[in-house]
């Protein structure tokens, strides 16, 4: 093991769960969201001195490899076996209030793109620029992905809730 | 509550409950490792498509290259004669110093001899084909329906580097008639220009008839230069 590696190892231990946490926002599912930092953490490993040296920002990398990882899961996704019937799953006396749960599936049913951009903006204070260019895209299409986001979750859910403001 | 502080809410609460657990660091190396591997892999074979484009175009290059280092050495080294137009350029009168000729009866009808000649030049140049005429002492040609002095190989192109010497078989045979006797020879370059050379012993042949020569008949013949060790 060399000297990269050794760094390498570090940034792992001391980001790990905090990207972890960012790739569950973006995702909603937990093993997704694994796997998709286990790959972005590979890519970076492999290139790490670049990445690290060039780049000045080992996490915005291992970011932005989380986000494009996300926006292509479509490829691997069809290879998953559905399903009739799920299992059980045991309800918590931990678990969320029902509030924050309306607002979290509404979140999941979002576009990923749409998703992403609102964790990115008020989950990790984002501002629309730095947004722009972890996506990859004008600062205009953040705004009106923003927008189109907030005005879809807001219907759903008034549509469940009519008491929503 | 507005929608953005629902949404932080609601995103910080669901994270807040993600298990914390050791970072997979064994599986992440072999992940990496594979992927250099992978990367390496892919150099690998991008250079083994290219490779022989490359060695193809370089082959042809260093080839072509090679050849005329070779041809060059050859002329500059040995001076040797080589099939085919030389691509040095023709020597000229003022590239060539102690120009002078020898001959001596080889028997009753003929002379042979040498024709020697040192360069001058600053790089190689071409000798050409040893053409020339005998003159007498009057300066004109010693029979004027004497045709230039036939060349063996006349072909080759030998190429004198500087300082270096060459020499060429002269060789005149016949039955000369005449008071004047040849005492130089005209010796004319591919230039076109021409070098008057004193032949170091004026030899007038008998004038006899025989099977080969009638009275006042003569050949003149000279081989290629060749350079002198």
């Amino acid at each position: 093991m060399d000297d990269r590696d050794g760094d390498f190892d570090g940034f792992v231990r001391a980001r790990h769960h905090a990207l972890i946490r960012f790739a569950f926002a973006i995702t909603g599912d937990l093993p997704t969201a694994e796997d998709l930092v286990q790959n972005a953490l590979e890519r970076t490993g492999a290139r790490w001195n670049l990445v690290q040296f060039r780049q000045g920002n080992p996490e915005a990398y291992v970011r932005q490899a989380i986000v494009n990882g996300n926006r292509t899961r479509w490829r691997s996704r069809r290879r998953e076996h559905l399903v009739a019937d799920v299992p059980d799953v045991m309800a918590r006396e931990d678990d969320v209030p029902d509030r924050t749960d309306a607002v979290w599936q509404a979140l999941r049913r979002l576009p990923r793109r749409q998703r992403a951009v609102l964790v990115l903006r008020f989950c990790e204070d984002f501002s629309v620029h730095d947004t722009a260019d972890l996506l990859r895209c004008s600062e205009g299409t953040i705004k009106s992905q923003t927008s189109k986001a907030l005005a879809t979750l807001r219907a759903v859910l008034k549509a469940e809730e009519p008491t929503w403001t | 509550m507005d929608l953005e502080t629902a949404i932080r809410e609601a995103v910080t609460a669901r994270i807040a409950a993600v298990p914390s657990a050791p970072a997979p660091l064994r599986a992440l190396r072999l992940g990496v490792e594979r992927r250099r591997r992978h990367g390496r892999a892919l150099m690998a074979t991008a250079v083994l498509a290219v490779l022989p484009a490359v060695a193809v175009t370089y082959g042809f290059a260093t080839a072509a290259a090679d050849t005329r280092v070779k041809h060059a050495q050859a002329q500059a080294t040995a001076g040797g004669t080589s099939p085919g137009t030389a691509p040095a350029p023709s020597c000229t009168p003022d590239d060539l110093t102690n120009v002078h000729a020898t001959w001596a009866p080889v028997s009753d009808l003929v002379l042979s001899g040498t024709l020697e000649v040192t360069s001058a030049a600053p790089s190689p140049c071409a000798m050409g084909t040893p053409r020339f005429t005998l003159v007498n002492d009057g300066g004109s040609p010693i029979d004027p329906n004497l045709s230039p002095a036939d060349v063996l190989d006349a072909a080759a192109q030998t190429v004198i580097a500087p300082s270096q010497t060459a020499a060429a078989v002269i060789r005149w045979g016949g039955s000369y008639c005449g008071a004047h006797g040849p005492v130089a020879l005209k010796w004319t370059l591919p230039s076109g220009l021409s070098i008057t050379v004193a032949l170091s012993t004026a030899t007038t042949l008998q004038c006899v008839s025989s099977p080969y020569y009638e009275k006042g008949q003569s050949t003149t013949a000279a081989s290629q230069f060749v350079v002198v060790p």
